[in-house]
């Protein structure tokens, strides 16, 4: 299990913290996703061999946010 | 609470609901949506759409009804509860500075709903019912965005379950147009809305914080209040013909009268005598507004008048100096001048 924590711009509310972690969290591989809307920073936990930081970011882009 | 507070509450709901609202609610409103046009290709769109509102508008309403309930419990005097509304003016701005993004630390000021509620709403985003959306409009109070939230706190300051559920249906009301329109446009709605709204928005919530600041001074008993400022530049006579006017004591008490109509309180400076008896009575004629909730919050003094009558009220003032009274919401005020 690998965690990261990735610096986001782009959330305008807090619900788009809260629909970053249940997005991330339906995606394969990816165990826990906690976003702190105050620090505009997500906290991911994911199987490196079922998913990657490539696929995390890209989901992350599709609901239009920006990974720093 | 006059009409004109519910009117900036549902203007305030129609133009931040397109923008905070929409972010999170509107995309599950989409997916019951979606959903609904797979099942069967010639369903209404909008029965799901009215059907989500009224969910929403009932449970909020409803909500509003136990804040009000939740600020009478809450309250002891009207210098807490004119601390409170104060407490929640600042909480206004702070709201209105992170719409207008003017600094991340206005940020902390949001609270972020729990992950296991927001889960909750998105499971039942993805049923085929047809009550679904129902459902999912009931759900949404779980899941309130920052103005929401703002709402709600105002609703709780109030201290009255009927102006608390009147205060929450007229913010979702307000939020109600812009969800109508958005069932109709396409994903390309909430990004024209993201343009404009902001600062409207957040021009609205600060009026809000500056009526609500404003009314919490006055309850705490002080009289610095717009009102008073506003009186002293336009009208300095009524504040300085009560300076010059003699105490009348009759068998050792100070009588005095103050006539309350709709729009507040006459004379509004009244001088007394400190350490003499006072007997105030207080006349009311066929009043309906806030006036009728008399009180004095230096002497923890509250009292309802009846609409037409006299009541009586009884205190000794033991400091010298202003001895402010006004409604229950801080909203028309009047000082008695206490001197030696």
């Amino acid at each position: 299990m690998e965690t990261i924590i990735l610096k986001l711009s782009g959330l305008h509310c807090s619900s788009c913290a809260v629909n970053i972690d249940l997005t991330l969290e339906d995606l394969q591989g990816v165990k826990n996703s906690s976003t702190n809307y105050a620090k505009s920073e997500t906290k991911i936990t994911f199987d490196s061999k079922i998913t990657n930081l490539d696929s995390i970011k890209t989901t992350i882009h599709n609901l239009g946010y920006q990974v720093d | 609470m006059p009409n004109f507070s519910l009117l900036t509450i549902f203007l305030t709901g129609l133009t931040t609901g397109g923008l905070t609202c929409l972010v999170l609610q509107g995309g599950l409103l989409a997916s019951v949506i979606s959903q609904q046009n797979k099942q069967n290709a010639n369903t209404n769109r909008l029965i799901p759409i009215t059907s989500f509102l009224v969910g929403k508008l009932i449970i909020h309403t409803l909500l509003g009804f136990f804040l009000g309930v939740l600020g009478q419990t809450l309250t002891l005097s009207p210098i807490t509860r004119g601390w409170f509304q104060i407490v929640i003016g600042i909480y206004l701005l702070g709201i209105a500075g992170n719409l207008l993004n003017l600094h991340p630390l206005f940020r902390y000021f949001v609270i972020t709903p729990p992950k296991f509620l927001a889960r909750l709403v998105k499971n039942e985003s993805k049923s085929q019912s047809l009550f679904a959306p129902f459902i999912l409009g009931l759900s949404t109070v779980f899941i309130p965005c920052a103005v929401t939230q703002a709402t709600e706190i105002i609703a709780i300051g109030s201290g009255n379950p009927l102006y608390g559920s009147a205060i929450m249906f007229s913010f979702i009301l307000g939020t109600t147009p812009t969800f109508l329109l958005f069932g109709f446009l396409l994903n390309s709605g909430a990004k024209v809305f993201q343009k404009y709204f902001p600062q409207i928005a957040a021009t609205a919530l600060f009026c809000m914080a500056l009526y609500s600041i404003n009314n919490g001074i006055g309850l705490t008993g002080s009289v610095y209040t717009f009102q008073n400022f506003y009186q002293a530049a336009v009208h300095p006579e009524v504040l300085s013909a009560a300076i010059n006017k003699e105490v009348v004591i009759k068998n050792g008490i100070q009588e005095t009268q103050i006539v309350v109509t709709n729009n507040g309180y006459t004379p509004q400076v009244i001088t007394l005598k400190k350490d003499v008896p006072v007997r105030l009575t207080l006349t009311t004629i066929d009043v309906q507004s806030c006036s009728r909730s008399f009180t004095i919050p230096a002497l923890n003094i509250q009292k309802l008048l009846p609409e037409t009558g006299d009541t009586l009220i009884e205190f000794t003032p033991k400091d010298i100096g202003a001895l402010a009274f006004s409604c229950s919401m801080g909203m028309y005020t009047g000082r008695f001048n206490i001197i030696n």
